[in-house]
């Protein structure tokens, strides 16, 4: 399964987010995501399933004033 | 010097510092500490895959310092909106700096825009610190909106020009009900001081302290300069005067030339 994530083209087996999480390995906390422009909370990993051509987008924490 | 109380938290500093242009984590880590701030911004960035880089909020995170993620980088309040719920997602806070500037060149706030994006963050629940131009009437209808406080720029973002918009600033902290903070442009703890005793609540300092030859050093004197501003202003400033004459301190009569 090919997923875009964060622009950018990824084969992916993971069934879900959260398979999705370890896979690309994130870090526990400082993350969000959102899946087709829909933010998709951690509670919500395990169960949000994933389809091939999924667009997400993943967000960290960085320096800013 | 009394307490600075938004949203209810209450805040012994009025210095809120910005995390940008550090030469390292470290140093950010150690201004923060030297500043005795309380309230610490950030921004939100895409992750790299296959970059994994040092995890900010390590440095940042702390029982004492109230988060301030904000919304640079997006255009208009639709995009605000959703930069916000993504913060709130990731950092479990609903503070939230909102700065919507489309244009890079000049990074200034688009007021329409900032107004939409407060009114309906308000609603859902967000503490909104607005950047905002340093218009007095836009500045009101901020505060109408439901917003935490208002932020407006003494210049632009990273200029270090002090505050070009004193006189605009003087008329928003005389009409103001919520905390005013002087947010962009301060590039000297004088400047710092300048709009604490005209009776800004609190100033958002970011440039001046990160790219300091010390910037340590500079983050404990724009501490001091902050506090000394307020102190100030609390006490009550003497008045200018506008005569040309000068208005004898000391007693002038009969003491040297006495006979």
């Amino acid at each position: 399964m090919k997923l875009r994530i964060n622009n950018k083209e990824v084969e992916s087996s993971a069934a879900n987010l959260a398979q999705l999480s370890r896979e690309i390995d994130l870090p526990e906390k400082g993350i969000a995501v959102a899946v087709d422009n829909r933010i998709i909370t951690r509670a919500e990993w395990e169960s949000y399933v994933l389809h091939d051509g999924m667009e997400i987008l993943i967000i960290k924490a960085v320096c800013g004033g | 010097m009394k307490k600075l109380v938004i949203a209810g938290r209450e805040f012994s500093s009025r210095l809120f510092l910005g995390t940008g242009k550090f030469p390292s984590n470290e140093l950010m880590k150690a201004a923060i500490e030297a500043s005795e701030t309380e309230m610490v911004t950030m921004a939100m960035k895409r992750v790299e895959l296959d970059n994994k880089e040092d995890d900010l909020l390590m440095h940042i995170v702390n029982p004492g310092i109230q988060l301030l993620p904000n919304t640079s980088g997006v255009r208009n309040a639709e995009e605000a909106v959703f930069a916000a719920q993504m913060s709130r997602e990731a950092f479990g806070t609903n503070w939230l700096k909102l700065e919507i500037h489309p244009d890079p060149r000049y990074l200034l706030p688009d007021s329409v825009e900032t107004l939409k994006a407060t009114e309906q963050l308000v609603k859902m629940g967000f503490v909104v610190l607005p950047y905002c131009q340093a218009d007095p009437t836009l500045c009101k209808h901020l505060e109408e909106a439901g917003a935490a406080t208002v932020m407006p720029l003494g210049a632009p973002i990273g200029t270090n020009k002090g505050l070009k918009t004193r006189d605009f600033l003087r008329i928003i902290i005389e009409q103001a009900n919520v905390p005013v903070v002087v947010d962009a442009g301060i590039g000297a703890p004088s400047h710092a001081a300048e709009a604490m005793e005209m009776g800004a609540d609190a100033c958002l300092v970011n440039t001046a302290i990160a790219v300091a030859g010390d910037a340590v050093e500079m983050a404990r004197a724009f501490r001091d300069a902050v506090n000394a501003g307020r102190c100030a202003y609390e006490a009550g400033l003497g008045a200018v005067s506008n005569s040309f004459q000068a208005a004898a301190s000391s007693p002038l009569t009969a003491f040297l030339n006495q006979k």
